[in-house]
């Protein structure tokens, strides 16, 4: 299937997004290869790649995630600003990955949207992140700052989805 | 010519949309039970990609959103290729217009039937889709150049369309033909004008015979010295009579029971990408060339199809008749029919017939053989094309040629049986086959020229 068509742009073979994808949660599972929760995200992803379309790239990245609660990281921590920067590419990845068939080509301007989106959500969040984990090396009690943060993050992402929806249904 | 629809599409829920979801939910919800709030940080992307793709969903036809159940907005579909094939090859356009919403279409095109290639393209309602192909005309006749079918996916591949009806164009490649000049005629002519000599006296042009004045001769055809010559009584006279013109009645009866192609290895499965030159190709060929040939010398022809009862086409002659014979001959698909009750088709008395088959079963070779019983004269056109055997494993080498064993006594018989044989080849100028032509358009049996008393 190397034969292009004339009209479209640079192309790549679609098996090559399936390879990112288990680069990319091989990878952030190698972070947490301490615990059990990384071997489960290395484990679920390698299978991801063979099978896309079972959901097992978000068991992967929700084992990722609870792997951050296992082990609690401090101020100074670089691995969670990467988990989650990675989980956002996960997601992009993942959502091609399990509707397009392995023997496509796929033109290369697909993506340029959604990693554009997907960097502009992860940025604000890398400082959410920041914060989080600032708030944590801090004195107050560690349930307070979690619950403030989590109530003003979910608040913040309810009033987005709804003022959104409500100026689609007002057009 | 186009194909074109603007299919109503459905869209469903992807993994993608759920497993964000889910996720994010989790993730949030275990960092808040275990007052972590780097934890909730982390599934908040997910959550907000997730809500993103939800948002810029693709609308519905009633101004609401899509959902997994409801119907989408039609998109615009073009399907178009070149009216004929150029440098042996088609070209083919897709252009696709996709509805707000659509972040990628999985365009499925499958050219000549056998060749799929599978895309997936960036979509934009601002720029439609507009993908060019070229597909390969190795064969004359009717095929389906290109067919194509896709689903869309929304944005965030969050939704998903099942996949849409084809949409295909057909063409009918025209077959390469050079009109043949040196052709046998069938030993009765008929009509009382035309291009060949008949055998019965008559307003023609070559001399026929010397025969006594008759009431009804011209006094201009009165031959003089042959009067003086051979007279014997006073008032006898003697004209010089010439032979009438006619014109030829031919049958071309192509076989189109099967197609079978140069490489053996393809005979049990369509490739036609594989198979080199096919017996239907020669078959159009020679047809073509036959019909042409004969229809400029102002014969009259007609076209059957022994496969096919009803494919026939009444004799007839001139410019008109060629074209509708040689769209007839173009048109030309293996049948692939059953042989049980057939019947060879009616021939006209006195007609010549060229039968066009690989004679590879009894059928071909048992109408030639009735045909030539009733007193045709019967041309068979062997137009199976040379195998190519050297890459099949031996059992099909002794299988393959079990059969050309079989097909070898199907033609001797046919020779014994008073029919002439002819192979077609695949070169387009063939002296070898010319040669034979004029060796069959000589007369079988010349007039005896003599003086009648």
């Amino acid at each position: 299937m190397s034969r292009a068509l004339a009209g479209t742009g640079a192309e790549a073979p679609a098996w090559a997004i399936r390879a990112a994808l288990g680069v990319l949660l091989l990878g952030l599972a190698a972070l947490h290869a301490r615990d059990g929760w990384g071997w489960v995200a290395g484990v679920t992803g390698f299978a991801a790649v063979a099978s896309p379309w079972v959901q097992l790239a978000w068991v992967a990245m929700l084992s990722l995630a609870l792997s951050e609660l296992v082990q609690p990281a401090g101020a100074g921590a670089w691995h969670p600003y990467v988990v989650l920067a990675g989980l956002a590419l996960a997601q992009v990845l993942a959502a091609r990955a399990a509707v397009i068939p392995v023997r496509a080509r796929v033109e290369l301007r697909l993506f340029t949207r959604p990693l554009l989106i997907a960097a502009a959500i992860a940025a604000p969040c890398e400082g959410l992140l920041a914060l989080a984990l600032w708030l944590r090396g801090t004195a107050t009690p560690a349930g307070l700052p979690a619950t403030l943060i989590a109530a003003l993050a979910l608040l913040g992402l309810g009033a987005l989805l709804f003022g959104r929806l409500l100026s689609a249904a007002r057009r | 010519m186009s194909a074109s629809g603007a299919p109503r599409l459905r869209w469903r829920l992807t993994v993608a949309q759920t497993g964000a979801v889910v996720v994010g939910l989790l993730t949030a919800g275990a960092g808040i039970v275990a007052g972590h709030a780097d934890a909730v940080v982390v599934g908040l992307p997910l959550l907000a990609l997730a809500a993103w793709a939800w948002d810029g969903r693709p609308a519905a036809d009633d101004a609401e959103k899509a959902t997994d159940a409801a119907p989408a907005a039609p998109l615009a579909a073009e399907l178009t290729a070149d009216a004929s094939a150029r440098e042996h090859t088609i070209g083919y356009r897709v252009r696709l217009e996709t509805p707000p919403g659509v972040e990628a279409v999985e365009l499925r095109i499958l050219e000549l039937g056998v060749r799929p290639r599978l895309h997936v393209l960036a979509a934009s309602p601002r720029r439609p889709i507009d993908v060019r192909g070229r597909v390969p005309a190795p064969h004359s006749g009717p095929q389906r150049v290109v067919a194509a079918d896709w689903r869309l996916v929304a944005t965030g591949a969050a939704l998903l369309t099942d996949v849409t009806e084809p949409i295909a164009v057909d063409r009918t490649v025209n077959p390469a033909f050079t009109p043949l000049d040196a052709l046998p005629l069938p030993p009765r002519l008929t009509g009382l004008t035309g291009s060949h000599d008949s055998s019965r006296p008559g307003d023609g042009g070559d001399f026929h015979d010397i025969d006594r004045f008759r009431p009804g001769d011209r006094l201009r055809r009165i031959d003089w010295k042959a009067t003086a010559r051979l007279a014997r009584e006073p008032g006898e006279l003697y004209v010089r009579r010439t032979v009438a013109q006619a014109d030829a009645t031919v049958y071309v009866v192509i076989d189109s029971a099967d197609d079978l192609g140069e490489n053996v290895d393809t005979w049990a499965r369509h490739d036609p990408l594989g198979s080199g030159t096919t017996s239907l190709d020669l078959a159009r060929s020679a047809a073509s060339a036959i019909a042409a040939g004969f229809l400029r010398q102002g014969d009259r022809v007609a076209l059957a199809d022994l496969a096919v009862p009803g494919r026939v086409a009444r004799p007839g002659a001139g410019a008109r008749h060629l074209d509708r014979l040689l769209r007839a001959i173009a048109a030309t698909r293996p049948s692939g029919a059953v042989r049980a009750t057939r019947r060879p088709p009616l021939i006209a008395h006195g007609a010549g017939v060229f039968l066009l088959s690989t004679f590879l079963d009894d059928h071909p070779a048992a109408s030639a053989l009735q045909f030539a019983a009733s007193g045709h004269r019967v041309v068979a056109i062997d137009v199976l094309p040379p195998a190519r055997i050297e890459h099949l494993p031996v059992e099909r080498r002794i299988a393959h040629r079990l059969v050309m064993m079989d097909r070898d006594n199907r033609l001797a018989a046919l020779r014994r049986g008073g029919v002439e044989l002819l192979t077609w080849g695949l070169a387009q100028d063939d002296p070898e086959r010319d040669a034979t032509l004029l060796a069959l358009a000589r007369p079988r049996h010349p007039a005896a020229q003599a003086v009648r008393r």
